[in-house]
């Protein structure tokens, strides 16, 4: 244990802006990533080929010259992978299969079409080279117009139709509110396009993947983030039971922004490969593949109504979401459409809803996880008729939002679809952006510039942040009827488990896999807290291990969890921990458990903290002498708290659900001025007031701002993976677009609800 | 460079023991529709589609159609947005003037031998049919050569005068199919050759070397027809056009 400045007094660990413990080793190249890891004597190395046409029939594959080639252990084939790798499921119930690796056909530029297993990366690729396959191009849809057009090609002729699903929803009573509209106030409606874009992390995807026979047992390496629904998926592709697919990921990401969810179908592909190979083998993804065919987030053609009385009051909405799912329908997909569904009021009253949802395969790669998970798409059709009603109305911008937001003394608040809105007070972080913006200056300044010609414009985007995601939301692509026919799902289960070990080192393993969000350091904070001690003294273990961690199928990283789900198991077990070392404790000084306190690094009495002993002491005597125990505490000093969220119920008869947690808040306002000459746009000023709840460490809170307001960025003025044409271009924004954030903080709490535990 | 002014309200959520809710997403939501209701304020219009990148703003700036997501240089719609429909991204014309008279042009441009020798990169070159080829090429494309298989039909003809020929190449480095259309005029004492052509390239030379390929393509056709006119008149690589005169003297 390293000594810290002052362990006499109880330091307020959590809510200080403690720099990152991941720095260090990650900025001096000590990092441990999944390309490091040689966890596997004899590993080889794999190289995939992939389909170079968006859209073809495979007619043949001759491995022979490959396999000839020196150095090459074997090369494997779609319809060898299909032997051993089956279909992964989805919810959405169609006849759109989806393998991991292409059979007969290709549907996607970059699909893997055989694999090539050899003692090093530069022979597996040589001999890509030599396998010759014998397409039939056909002709393909990379558009959404193309593919839902009359006698489009087809990408699954037996589905007979390139739409995977169509599914209508209404909330409250939308026709009404619209006929209302129309009769005494305004109907405004906005057709809209948004664009598919790719998160792009340092770090591609990879994995190590070893097969065991007698019985058949996987071991997966990869930088995998979770969801860990995606194991049984996994495990039932492979034709193993869950234990029989271990999962372990490496400690340190070069990020994710949630495109890591998809490698799982690498990890299936590599699984299967080993098995057939005999060898355990490795994939590291290269740059190219990973534009071409790793994740990406769906573009949308969309069309939104808002119905609107005379006053300014939002009355309904009307949503058709028109979703390019890419090649397949992979596993979490179509849940990008689903995220914002129960919170399609977006942060305002509105009650009545109608929702349609068309899911559209396409030639393009499949789509996934990518940082703001349908909230980019949902948000562009929810402002922007926001805005277009203001102007149409002649209200401004901020007075129709603030007309409309959920009131302060409304929270709790449940929406028409079924999101429960927490806690928040959404005009006082609209009134906070006005501030910080000096709104009045702004709007005169934007008349100033249009009175001399130029094109300044203002824009607002509201909206809250879902967190902690209710693993049955993605059952709402399924109907009631279908959902009926099988067990229910809900919730989201969190774990931590701290182990004090017989020399008093704590450490702390989770089950969420970090990829950036700094979850060693707010980890260490809460235990340090709340066990008296330093969070240099607490190490926490970024690695998940299916053998090892007490995991559940919301384990991972993703939707936000880490924060508003992990931490408060964290918190819980730590809890429990410290109620050990005060019983213990308590019983060496005659006082009650309560008389005890946790601090500098001992836990001692209240009233006479000249009665102390410390807590490494009292974790060597849980593991060297339980005897000497108390009789209601059990022996060694190692503890799990998993939680759940009893507030993530089932959907509903009526499709309502619950989706998350909790729900933060943002509030955004843009000015731009525009040179008509040259086509330029320049953001004159960029406000974001975030409403995250308690902040546990303000430089990180800070940290995931200015990330999230770059992808922002560039989805906004950059970014469109554009694969018709001669090429993948992809034009992503980068550390010199990105200016460093001005701090303006403001810590304000309101004193809406206290605090309470979900569960113990 | 945008500035990032941030703000706080901080109100703890009662759902779980800490009070913290997420903010791992937070403007990644937002920015999009904040910066595309700006640019509609500013513009005057609400067909404002993302990203709002230099053409787009100035295309919706001045007045026009602005380009639509997820085309390239081109328009969606189930005529030109399929993909491997044709039409090409890659596409180009121009003329050359040629000293032999349109007669010997024509039977230079469907004769194998003479085709071999000219083509730049061109390993092997068969007749493989009454109007079929199949050659072997060597093509560097940004750094990347690659040898691609190329097949080649003359899909119409009209001796000496015009023809269409549909190609379709496949490497391990990427892949093209497309059309050229050649014309034959007599000028002077020879010949004036008029092409056009266009062509879809896809896999890793596309990807790498889309800003590439057009300049690429132009330099390879000024190589094809310097070679293809001094073919005959001793001008061509000594080994290649001894071989070849050989072959003509067997034919004669």
């Amino acid at each position: 244990m390293s000594v810290t400045a002052d362990k006499s007094v109880k330091p307020g660990w959590v809510g200080a802006a403690l720099p990152r413990k991941e720095d260090r080793p990650l900025l001096t190249g000590r990092g441990r990533f999944i390309d490091d890891l040689e966890p596997v004597a004899g590993m080889r190395h794999a190289a995939i080929l992939r389909s170079p046409h968006p859209h073809a029939r495979i007619r043949g594959i001759d491995t022979r010259r490959a396999e000839a080639l020196p150095g090459v252990l074997g090369v494997v084939t779609g319809a060898q992978i299909a032997q051993v790798a089956g279909v992964i499921p989805s919810v959405v119930r169609s006849k759109m299969r989806f393998q991991v690796c292409a059979t007969t056909k290709a549907r996607y530029a970059g699909e893997p079409v055989a694999v090539v297993v050899a003692e090093n990366r530069y022979i597996a690729e040589d001999a890509l080279e030599l396998i010759e396959v014998d397409y039939e191009p056909l002709p393909g849809v990379g558009h959404l117009e193309d593919a839902i057009a009359p006698g489009a090609p087809l990408l699954y002729k037996e589905a007979g139709s390139n739409i995977a699903q169509e599914r209508n929803f209404k909330y409250g009573d939308p026709d009404e509110a619209f006929a209302r509209a129309q009769k005494d106030g305004r109907v405004f409606k906005y057709d809209y396009r948004f664009p598919r874009s790719i998160a792009t992390p340092m770090e591609t995807y990879g994995v190590i993947a070893q097969y065991e026979p007698d019985p058949d047992r996987y071991t997966v390496w990869s930088n995998f983030q979770g969801p860990f629904v995606l194991q049984p998926l996994m495990a039932g592709a492979l034709n193993v039971p869950g234990n029989r697919l271990r999962l372990i990921t490496p400690p340190n990401s070069g990020g994710s922004f949630g495109i890591k969810q998809a490698v799982y179908s690498y990890m299936v592909l590599m699984a299967a490969v080993s098995r057939l190979t005999g060898v355990a083998v490795k994939w590291t993804e290269d740059r190219l593949e990973h534009l071409m065919a790793s994740s990406s987030a769906t573009d949308r053609l969309g069309s939104v109504e808002a119905a609107f009385a005379s006053d300014g009051e939002l009355l309904a909405l009307r949503y058709r979401n028109v979703v390019n799912l890419g090649a397949h329908i992979r596993a979490p997909e179509p849940a990008s459409v689903y995220r914002m569904h129960a919170a399609s009021n977006g942060a305002y009253r509105v009650k009545n809803l109608a929702i349609d949802n068309v899911l559209v395969v396409t030639n393009r790669q499949p789509a996934g996880l990518n940082r703001g998970y349908g909230g980019p798409q949902f948000y562009f059709a929810l402002e922007r008729i926001m805005e277009i009603a203001a102007r149409g109305l002649g209200i401004d911008a901020a007075a129709i939002r603030s007309r409309n937001l959920v009131r302060k003394e409304e929270f709790p608040y449940t929406c028409p679809a079924g999101a429960i809105y927490d806690a928040a007070d959404y005009e006082a972080c609209l009134a906070e952006a006005l501030r910080l913006a000096d709104y009045p200056a702004l709007l005169a300044r934007r008349e100033q510039a249009r009175a001399a010609g130029k094109l300044f414009g203002i824009g607002f985007a509201l909206g809250v942040e879902p967190s902690g995601s209710n693993m049955a939301y993605v059952g709402l692509a399924q109907t009631a009827e279908q959902r009926g026919k099988t067990e229910q799902k809900s919730g989201a289960n969190a774990s931590a488990t701290i182990t004090i070990d017989p020399s008093g080192g704590v450490s702390v393993q989770l089950d969420s896999t970090p990829n950036g969000q700094g979850h060693a350091t707010v980890t260490a904070q809460i235990v340090a807290q709340e066990l008296g001690l330093s969070p240099e003294d607490v190490d926490v273990m970024t690695e998940a291990d299916t053998r090892q961690i007490a995991w559940s199928i919301a384990s991972g990283n993703y939707s936000n969890r880490f924060a508003s789900a992990v931490t408060s198991a964290v918190l819980a077990c730590a809890r429990r921990v410290a109620e050990k070392l005060k019983t213990m404790a308590a019983e060496d000084f005659k006082v009650s458990p309560a008389d005890i306190e946790l601090a500098g690094g001992a836990a001692r009495v209240k009233a006479n903290p000249e009665l102390a002993i410390g807590v490494a002491r009292l974790a060597a005597r849980a593991h060297w002498n339980p005897a000497g125990m108390p009789g209601q505490v059990s022996a060694g000093m190692h503890e799990t708290v998993v939680l759940d969220a009893p507030m993530l119920t089932s959907p509903d008869e009526q499709d309502r659900i619950a989706s998350a947690m909790t729900h933060g808040f943002v509030a955004d306002l843009a000015a731009i001025e525009i040179d008509k000459a040259t086509g330029r746009l320049e953001i004159v000023k960029y406000v974001s007031v975030h409403d995250v709840g308690t902040m546990l460490n303000p430089l990180i809170v800070e940290g995931q701002i200015h990330g999230g307001f770059a992808h922002g960025l560039g989805a906004a003025l950059y970014e469109e993976l554009v694969t018709i044409g001669p090429a993948t271009s992809f034009p992503a924004p980068s550390r010199s677009t990105c200016a460093r954030p001005r701090r303006r903080c403001r810590s304000w709490t309101s004193a809406t609800s206290p605090r309470r535990p979900t569960s113990t | 460079m945008p500035q990032l002014d941030i703000g706080h309200i901080s109100t703890p959520t009662n759902v779980n023991l800490t009070g913290a809710k997420g903010m791992g997403d937070g403007s990644s939501m937002l920015a999009p529709a904040a910066l595309a209701n700006a640019a509609a304020d500013a513009l005057g219009r609400e067909d404002i589609e993302l990203p709002l990148s230099l053409n787009r703003v100035w295309e919706l700036a001045n007045g026009r159609e602005a380009t639509v997501s997820g085309t390239y240089g081109k328009k969606s719609g189930a005529a030109a947005g399929g993909l491997e429909q044709g039409g090409g991204a890659l596409q180009g014309e121009g003329s050359q003037l040629l000293s032999a008279p349109p007669a010997e042009v024509w039977r230079r441009l469907l004769d194998a031998e003479v085709l071999g020798a000219v083509i730049p990169g061109c390993k092997r070159m068969d007749k493989v049919g009454a109007d079929a080829f199949e050659a072997e090429v060597s093509i560097g494309v940004a750094g990347i050569r690659g040898l691609y298989t190329a097949k080649v039909r003359i899909a119409e003809q009209t001796p000496p005068q015009a023809l269409r020929m549909d190609f379709r190449a496949s490497g391990r480095l990427g892949n093209g199919r497309g059309s050229a259309w050649v014309e034959l005029a007599p000028e002077g004492e020879g010949t004036r050759l008029s092409y056009r052509y266009g062509a879809d390239v896809g896999g890793t030379v596309a990807a790498v070397g889309n800003r590439m390929l057009g300049s690429v393509t132009g330099v390879l056709i000024a190589q094809f027809f310097k070679a293809f006119e001094s073919y005959g008149t001793g001008g061509g690589k000594p080994g290649a056009w001894q071989r070849i005169a050989a072959l003509f003297g067997g034919k004669r």
